[in-house]
């Protein structure tokens, strides 16, 4: 394996693409815009965007143009600092792919289990119909569960579609059993693949990105689960992912066993995060697990020698990026107050 | 070398006389003002606080200049007869007219702007062989110009099953330009189809009659029409500003005289009908000053010569003999010396000169620097080229010492040979023998330097009646004779092998000093405060006074060993261009002479600037960390800025 310390050029290039980031004055900008067009317009001509929406009238454009542009625009920014990877690396990319290929054919069962698969199209973004490894046209073709199976037949998706497949016709698909099979299936090959070409500091720190992730959306689901839902520990037993890291087995089988929220957050203060997520008063756990993971990925992204870690952690805070504007541009478009958006924004 | 001498100059008058007699402030050029000080307070003066009404007109003006592309600069007004009231009666009917032409060519510009558009639409469709009309004025189907984005263009595959054509006859990163065509009974579903694909439509139907060709045509010539109306408008202007400009320029100058003449009166306090203004004049200068009120019957101007117990802070000119005032603005640079401090000007143009023709001693590139300096500053008027032309000569005058010339070495030698010098130069400075001497010559310049460093820091004790400073601080005659002692007793054991360190001597010149700088704050504050038995006393800290004591130790070894480097790029200065010699030679002879031009400029270009900025450090860290304090504060004497680059 190529020395990692050898890449030092692209450190600094994915700091430099992250330098460029949104900052937040310029979300407090944006917040005062009335309408999507003024985002487009905002983005187009303040922030790093601009290239991709130069040839974009913004007075014009839809909402759900912008959301693809923009989405495509994080892509390529992903795929512009690949590029200066090391060969070895591709597989880190593989995860970028796949990530985006569950996400569509997870929309494709929402859109199924509505009756309304044809629409599916629509939304589909025209960069990963030519990255993904799956047909997705053959995909969007699909209407009954049978044909999306077959349309990727080829692929380990398959066989976790298969375990979903409905009885008969009339037969509801179990979206949150087949959601949580897709990110088993990819926290298992991210896991395989870190293993197979990482060792050392590199490979640590890419488990450490990798095993927080998953521990914060076990944690969001438990307080979810307890505090909306008043589900079954089993019920949340089964939606959870079997990897621990901060937390161990036994800390998470309590709190979800954990008789009432009092409790569930007695226990949680026992935990290694409770230290670290923000000490100001939000209204969701969403709100505390996001703002640490990002600051997490900033730190790596920041200190880390290791390009695999830096392109993993910038590929999250693209993502970070990517979800804040959509939500101040659905925020602008549903009326919502300047103040409820910005909470929804993760800095 | 010295500050300019302040007088406090003080003008009381009837009030009506204060616009005239600040107007004269203003044309002296000398007047430094000041805010009121406790005097004026104290005899019931209180500060004017007026509205400024020449805002207004001077806006306007200004205003109706921009339209005209007029420069705000200075122009004789003398010739004005404009009534006071006319004036804004005038701006108004010119700005009224500028403004219609204004909005006339927005509008044309935005019908400009449209029809570019419209253009490069068209453009878009000029592979489409058939006519509009066919196409547009068809009875069973509908057709849709515009553009599709690259996404959706992917998509359409999904719906071949859709009834609809469309066709592109171009395409660029983002979008597919072309139409689409459907029946008159289908085109509502496929028109939202299209929609949900984010397909922009092109409104083109004003235009598009007969082919694209023909369109485009027709496009072309209204855009030419559009352009032609566009220059008639700036020739409107332009006559306009024939015709206007010189009143208009009167008006400014005028105007801006009297509002800047006007603001000014925040500086002065008034009482009852009297003002009272108070500021500083140079002192050679105050007499001429004073006479400019002579005639003004209700105004008198009243001088003293600025003494130290009056608690003023006079502001600092600089007088520094013309060789060296470039220099000054190394001094700006750092911050201004106080009012009663020393002008280190000289002092620092000399170190400066002296080091830089030291490190970059070669005869044909100081004649190069010479005409660098020469050109920046006539062309770009940088002060910096003035210095670097008086930097070029030493650098002249060391590469004849040096024998070097374009970095050939071993010059001048007949010239050397001739007057006898033969023997000693050009020195080779790359022989061992003559580079230890150069290293050696190197720390004396150093040692001198410092030790006239806390010199000056002594006099400028004195001079003040800081004896803490002068006497037992590290660069006081405490820190003086430690220095000098050890330095002299090192030099004597190393050159002569004459050993002083003796039991007297120790404890004399360094034991004794070392002491006196440990305490110098309490032994500062003892002197200072001997006959004011109530002052404050500051607490002795050991462990600080231990640390600086260390700090002080060090400083003297650092700070004398840093003029090293002067030797050492005199060093370098003869190995790279050996380098560049070496490259010429190997380059045949045609490709010497390239070399040796480009290596020259090269080196130029690189030691020429590391030079310029190592001199710089070593005047400012080794020499004005001993005695210069920069608390001074700019003389700025008022005026009228005319031209924007004044205001800067």
């Amino acid at each position: 394996m190529a020395n990692s310390n050898a890449y030092n050029a692209v450190l600094a290039k994915a700091r430099a693409m992250y330098g460029k980031h949104i900052t937040p004055e310029q979300y407090q900008e944006m917040l005062r815009c009335h309408s999507v067009q003024e985002v487009a317009a905002f983005l187009k001509n303040q922030t790093h965007y601009g290239e991709m929406l130069s040839n974009v009238s913004e007075h014009n454009i839809h909402r759900g143009q912008l959301e693809n542009l923009l989405r495509k625009a994080a892509f390529e920014q992903c795929g512009k600092l690949y590029h200066y990877l090391p060969l070895t690396r591709n597989d880190l990319f593989q995860v970028v792919i796949r990530q985006e290929e569950i996400s569509e054919l997870l929309r494709m069962v929402l859109l199924m289990r509505a009756g309304n698969a044809k629409s599916f199209i629509l939304e589909l973004p025209g960069y990963l119909i030519q990255r993904a490894e799956i047909d997705l046209m053959a995909v969007a073709r699909a209407t009954k569960f049978d044909e999306l199976i077959y349309a990727v037949r080829d692929s380990e998706y398959a066989a976790i579609l298969k375990r979903f497949a409905p009885s008969d016709e009339k037969g509801q698909i179990n979206y949150i059993g087949c959601e949580h099979a897709f990110y088993e299936y990819f926290y298992r090959k991210t896991f395989a693949m870190i293993n197979k070409n990482y060792k050392g500091q590199a490979k640590t720190q890419l488990l450490e990105l990798v095993k927080v992730d998953i521990e914060l959306k076990n944690l969001e689901h438990v307080f979810r689960c307890k505090r909306y839902l008043n589900a079954s520990p089993e019920d949340i037993v089964r939606s959870l992912y079997p990897y621990y890291y901060k937390i161990h087995a036994e800390q998470l089988q309590e709190m979800v066993e954990a008789k009432d929220e009092h409790t569930l957050d007695d226990l949680f203060s026992k935990t290694k995060y409770h230290t670290k997520f923000e000490q100001t008063q939000l209204p969701f756990i969403e709100d505390y697990t996001k703002r640490y993971y990002y600051s997490l990925c900033k730190r790596y992204l920041h200190f880390s020698p290791y390009v695999s870690v830096v392109f993993y952690a910038y590929f999250h805070l693209n993502q970070v990026e990517l979800n804040n504007i959509v939500n101040v541009i659905e925020g602008i478009r549903y009326g919502l107050p300047e103040n409820e958006i910005k909470e929804l924004l993760v800095m | 070398m010295a500050i300019e001498k302040m007088s406090l100059v003080h003008i009381v008058g009837a009030i009506q006389s204060l616009d005239t007699t600040l107007v004269r402030c203003c044309n002296s050029g000398v007047f430094h003002v000041e805010l009121p000080g406790k005097t004026a307070a104290g005899r019931g003066f209180a500060p004017i606080r007026e509205e400024n009404p020449y805002g207004d007109i001077l806006q306007a003006v200004t205003d109706v200049m921009s339209e005209l592309s007029l420069e705000t600069k200075y122009y004789d007004y003398t010739s004005l007869s404009m009534k006071k009231e006319e004036v804004p009666v005038y701006l108004g009917r010119l700005k009224e007219e500028l403004l219609g032409i204004k909005q006339h060519k927005t509008e044309l510009k935005d019908r400009l702007t449209d029809h570019k558009q419209a253009l490069a639409q068209v453009r878009h469709l000029d592979g489409l062989n058939i006519r509009f009309t066919d196409l547009i004025n068809s009875q069973n189907s509908t057709t849709r110009f515009g553009k599709l984005p690259v996404d959706s263009y992917l998509k359409l595959d999904y719906f071949s099953n859709r009834s609809f054509f469309f066709f592109d006859f171009d395409h660029d990163e983002d979008y597919y330009w072309g139409f689409y065509l459907a029946a008159n009974t289908e085109i509502e579903d496929i028109d939202q189809l299209f929609a949900s694909l984010y397909f922009e439509t092109i409104d083109i139907s004003e235009y598009a009659h007969e082919t694209p060709q023909l369109a485009i045509e027709a496009l072309q010539t209204q855009i030419q029409i559009e352009e032609e109306a566009i220059r008639r408008c700036d020739g409107q202007v332009d006559a306009i500003r024939e015709r206007e400009a010189k009143t208009v320029d009167e008006i400014y100058a005028k105007a801006k005289m009297l509002h800047d003449t006007f603001s000014y009166r925040r500086y002065a306090t008034s009482s009852g009908n009297r003002f009272y203004l108070e500021g500083f004049v140079p002192t050679r200068k105050v007499k001429e000053f004073t006479a400019l009120f002579d005639d003004l019957d209700h105004v008198l101007c009243e001088q003293e010569q600025v003494r130290p117990e009056m608690k003023v802070e006079p502001p600092v000119q600089l007088r520094t003999n013309r060789f060296f005032k470039p220099f000054e603005m190394f001094i700006t640079m750092y911050g201004l010396p106080g009012y009663y401090d020393f002008n280190p000007t000289s002092f620092v143009g000399f170190i400066y000169v002296l080091l830089f023709g030291m490190m970059f001693g070669d005869f044909g590139q100081g004649i190069c620097v010479i005409l660098f300096g020469l050109l920046i500053w006539k062309w770009k008027k940088m002060v910096l080229g003035q210095a670097l032309m008086r930097c070029g000569i030493a650098s002249m005058f060391f590469g004849l010492l040096y024998g070097s010339f374009f970095g050939i070495e071993g010059s001048f030698k007949p010239l050397f040979e001739a007057v006898g010098l033969g023997d000693i130069f050009p020195l080779d400075v790359l022989d061992s023998n003559t580079s230890t001497m150069l290293l050696i010559i190197s720390l004396a310049i150093g040692v001198v330097i410092v030790v006239a460093a806390m010199l000056i820091n002594i006099v400028t004790g004195l001079r003040k009646k800081d004896y803490g400073k002068a006497l037992f601080s590290s660069n006081g005659i405490a820190g003086l004779l430690f220095y000098c002692g050890i330095v002299g007793a090192a030099a004597l054991l190393v050159l002569f092998k004459v050993n002083v360190f003796n039991p007297v001597f120790i404890l004399l010149v360094i034991v004794l000093p070392l002491v006196l700088i440990f305490f110098h704050e309490p032994l500062g504050e003892k002197v200072k405060n001997r006959r004011r038995k109530n002052a404050e006393k500051e607490k002795f800290s050991v462990v600080d006074a231990s640390f600086e004591i260390f700090d002080v130790l060090l400083s003297y070894c650092t700070n004398t060993l840093s003029f090293l480097r002067v030797g050492g790029f005199v060093l370098s200065h003869a190995a790279l261009m050996l380098v560049v010699m070496t490259f010429a030679h190997m380059a045949g002879s045609f490709g010497s002479p390239i070399v040796i031009v480009l290596g020259n400029a090269f080196v130029m270009a690189l030691e020429g600037l590391i030079v310029g900025i190592q001199v710089l450090r070593l005047v400012y860290y080794e020499t004005f960390s001993r005695f210069y304090e920069s608390k001074g504060k700019p003389y700025h004497p008022v005026k009228i800025n005319y031209s924007k680059e004044e205001e800067k």
